[in-house]
């Protein structure tokens, strides 16, 4: 090959990996979080229709403080990533950081101020629906992280794979059982 | 809490606040060093050998006609997603202030989640 034509395929490399960067860090990066800021707006109307169906009032803490909570996940979307969670709870399990803590707690008090079970049961939910957004959000953000689950979601299909033949084994080879117990009653009369 | 306590604490969050998105800024930059890092050599070895026009005149003579309708549809399919984009951006930014005042209705002190009009992070947010 000679020296233009071998330029000519590094060109061809260096573009290629120059649009790969372009297509994640360009368009897939600021989508991720778009469709994540979409999924949040969805649960904030869910929260509000219930309200305006009259199930809970507007000016009611839990309302608000649930709300809120959903606006502060909303403005600060595109900070949310499986290291910053990481970091998050290094520091907090080495020095509890009140500021971290307290809104977990204010919010707490507000939901066990409401009333009604129903309503309470709700907005736990939603507030549990916003929790499971921000795991996946973190998880197809992360290749670490997706790795991990990958591994382990295979360690326990393995796991269960292979309880599963040991079941149908134990519970269809002839005689196993009979001898299982056999070998029970000789422990017993040792 | 006292103040200095809070301070600290307010501190410490803002350190885990700079950790976090240095850490978004530096994975784009990395990447891009990387590539160069990769083709380096490549373009050390070539340095004053061949001429840019001589790369370029080469890369496009190997161009098939079946590659160039694959860079087409790529670079379209790239330039389509990103138009969409624009699209649904501006019609958040109409339909959204419509949304808000029709809640206000219902709810005065409706809090907002401070994102702009068309829905993106505002620019004092990012970072």
């Amino acid at each position: 090959m000679s020296e233009v034509a071998f330029s000519a395929v590094a060109l061809k490399g260096l573009l290629a990996w120059a649009s790969l960067w372009f297509l994640l860090f360009v368009c897939w990066r600021p989508y991720r979080v778009d469709a994540f800021r979409q999924s949040l707006f969805n649960l904030r109307h869910e929260l509000f229709m219930y309200a305006a169906q009259g199930e809970i009032t507007f000016d009611d803490k839990a309302y608000r403080e649930l709300r809120r909570r959903i606006n502060g996940m909303l403005r600060f979307a595109h900070r949310v990533n499986f290291l910053r969670l990481s970091f998050s709870v290094l520091l907090n399990s080495i020095s509890p950081n009140p500021l971290l803590t307290g809104p977990s707690e204010k919010w707490r008090k507000c939901l066990q101020n409401v009333p009604s079970g129903h309503v309470r049961d709700k907005l736990t939910n939603i507030h549990y629906r916003m929790g499971v957004l921000m795991v996946r959000h973190m998880l197809t953000g992360s290749l670490t992280l997706l790795l991990s689950l990958g591994i382990y979601v295979l360690a326990l299909m393995i796991r269960r794979s292979v309880q599963r033949i040991l079941e149908f084994i134990t519970s269809t080879v002839p005689g196993l059982l009979h001898g299982l117990e056999l070998l029970e009653s000789e422990a017993l009369e040792c | 809490m006292s103040k200095q306590d809070e301070r600290k604490h307010t501190f410490r969050l803002r350190i885990l606040d700079l950790i976090g998105s240095m850490w978004s800024h530096l994975i784009p930059w990395a990447a891009i060093v990387l590539i160069f890092w990769a083709t380096r050599d490549i373009i050390v070895s070539l340095a004053g050998k061949s001429t840019l026009a001589d790369i370029g005149v080469k890369f496009l003579a190997n161009v098939k006609i079946s590659d160039g309708v694959i860079y087409l549809f790529g670079l379209g399919g790239v330039g389509y997603g990103l138009a969409e984009r624009q699209l649904r951006r501006r019609s958040v930014g109409t339909m959204s202030e419509r949304t808000k005042q029709l809640e206000q209705q219902l709810d005065p002190k409706r809090s907002s989640s401070k994102l702009t009009k068309r829905g993106t992070t505002r620019p004092e947010d990012r970072g």
